[in-house]
C-alpha cells in the first residue's frame, strides 16, 4: 500500500527535476546564442580572425560589373550565399537607406570599388529598412557594387551589430580581419582594404 | 407572442449593427498599428517613437492603408522585412505561441499544486487518534503538581507605593 505511493512520489519529482533542467539549459543556451555577435566582435577585435558568420540572402540590387569576374554569376541568382564569394576580399557593409551616416559613407565605398575593379567584392547588407526605400536608395546614389536585403534580422545578431553603419573587412578565406562600428574613415578604408590584401 | 416576435427583431438588428460595425473595423487603423508595431532600432513601439525608421514604417503603412491593405496583410509585409520582433505581442503560433501558453500553464500548475496540497493537508489531518479521557490524579501526585507549579508562581505582590512592576497575575482594576 505504502510502496506504489512512494515511487509515484519519487517519479514526480524526477520529472519536475527533469523538467526544471530543461527549461534551465533552453534558458542558457538562448543566453549563449544571443552573446554570439559580441563573442564575434570581440574575436575580431583581438586579431583572432574569425570567419564571417555565413548568410543566404536575396540580392536587392545586382550591380556586380565592379567585382572580380568570377564572382560575377553569383549576383544573378535569387539568393547569394557569402560562402561562394571566398577566394578573394569582400568588404560586407551594413546599411539602411533611411541612416544619414551610411549615406555619408557610401560614395567613399563606390569610389573605392571603382579603384579596385575586378579585385575585391564589396558587398551592401540593407537591414533594418523598408524594402522599397532601398530600392530607391541604391540607384540615386549609384551604387555600383550588390547589395542584398536581410529581412530577417539574423545577420544583425551573427555579427554583433550594435547599428547601422557597420563595416566588416573579410580576407580571400572568409576570415573577418578587421571590423568598424560606424561611418568609416578614408584611412580606416584604405587600411582595411590593405589587411584584406586588395589595397 | 408579439413580445417574442419583437424581442427577435431587436436581436436582429442589433447583431446586423454588430457586423456592420466589425466591417467598417477591417479598415486599418493607423493609431492601432502605430501600437502593435515595434520600431526596430529603438526597441519601443511606432507611437513612442520618431526615429528615422519609424517615420519610414509609418509613411509605408499609410501607404499600404491607402491602396486597400488589410491590417493582417501590412504586418505579414512588415514581418517579412523586419522579421517577428516588429510585432509588439509574439505572433500566436509556433514557437512563440510559448509565449502566450506559459504564463496560464504556470497558473494551471500553481492551482494544480495548492489543489494538491490543501488534499494532503486535509487527509493528515482527518485520523487524529481520539484522546483517553481525563481521569483525576491520585492525592500524592496532586500534592507534587501542585509543589511544582508554585515554584513558577509570581513574587508576593509588593506593598503598594513601591512602584508599579509587572506581575503575572491579574490586575486590580482599581490599580489603573
Amino acid at each position: 500500500m505504502d510502496e506504489p505511493v512512494t515511487s509515484r512520489r519519487r517519479s514526480t519529482s524526477v520529472l519536475v527535476v527533469v523538467v526544471l533542467a530543461g527549461v534551465l539549459s533552453a534558458f542558457s543556451w538562448a543566453v549563449m546564442h544571443g552573446q554570439r555577435g559580441s563573442t564575434f566582435v570581440g574575436l575580431v577585435a583581438n586579431g583572432q580572425a574569425p570567419k564571417a558568420p555565413l548568410f543566404t540572402l536575396p540580392p536587392i540590387w545586382r550591380a556586380s560589373a565592379t567585382w572580380p569576374s568570377q564572382l560575377r554569376a553569383n549576383a544573378a541568382h535569387s539568393k547569394l550565399r557569402l560562402r561562394d564569394l571566398r577566394g578573394y576580399p569582400v568588404v560586407i557593409n551594413f546599411w539602411a537607406s533611411w541612416c544619414g551616416p551610411c549615406r555619408s559613407e557610401i560614395p567613399r565605398f563606390t569610389a573605392a570599388a571603382a579603384r579596385l575593379h575586378g579585385k575585391v567584392a564589396f558587398l551592401g547588407v540593407d537591414i533594418q529598412d523598408v524594402t522599397s526605400d532601398a530600392r530607391a536608395f541604391l540607384p540615386r546614389y549609384h551604387v555600383n557594387y550588390v547589395s542584398v536585403r536581410d529581412g530577417s534580422d539574423g545577420t544583425y545578431a551573427d555579427y554583433g551589430l550594435t547599428g547601422v553603419p557597420e563595416t566588416y573587412f573579410v580576407d580571400a578565406r572568409g576570415r573577418v580581419v578587421r571590423h568598424v562600428p560606424g561611418v568609416v574613415s578614408e584611412a580606416q578604408l584604405d587600411q582595411g582594404l590593405r589587411t584584406i590584401g586588395g589595397g | 407572442m408579439g413580445r417574442l416576435t419583437a424581442t427577435a427583431a431587436l436581436a436582429l438588428l442589433v447583431a446586423i449593427l454588430a457586423a456592420s460595425g466589425s466591417s467598417a473595423a477591417a479598415r486599418p487603423s493607423m493609431t492601432k498599428l502605430e501600437g502593435e508595431i515595434m520600431c526596430p532600432t529603438c526597441h519601443t513601439t511606432l507611437d513612442q517613437s520618431d526615429a528615422a525608421i519609424a517615420t519610414r514604417i509609418e509613411a509605408y503603412m499609410r501607404r499600404r492603408i491607402a491602396a486597400g491593405a488589410t491590417e493582417k496583410q501590412i504586418k505579414t509585409e512588415l514581418v517579412a522585412q523586419f522579421g517577428t520582433a516588429i510585432l509588439a505581442a509574439p505572433p500566436k503560433r509556433g514557437f512563440d505561441l510559448l509565449a502566450w501558453a506559459l504564463p496560464f500553464a504556470g497558473l494551471l500548475g500553481a492551482a494544480g499544486l495548492i489543489a494538491l496540497g490543501v488534499r494532503r493537508w486535509c487527509r493528515e489531518e482527518a485520523p487524529e487518534p481520539e484522546l483517553e479521557p481525563l481521569r483525576p490524579l491520585d492525592p500524592d501526585s496532586e500534592l507534587l503538581v501542585d509543589a511544582a507549579l508554585a515554584a513558577f508562581d509570581p513574587q508576593p505582590a509588593p506593598a503598594a507605593g513601591e512602584g508599579r512592576r509587572p506581575t503575572l497575575g491579574p490586575v486590580a482594576p482599581a490599580d489603573r
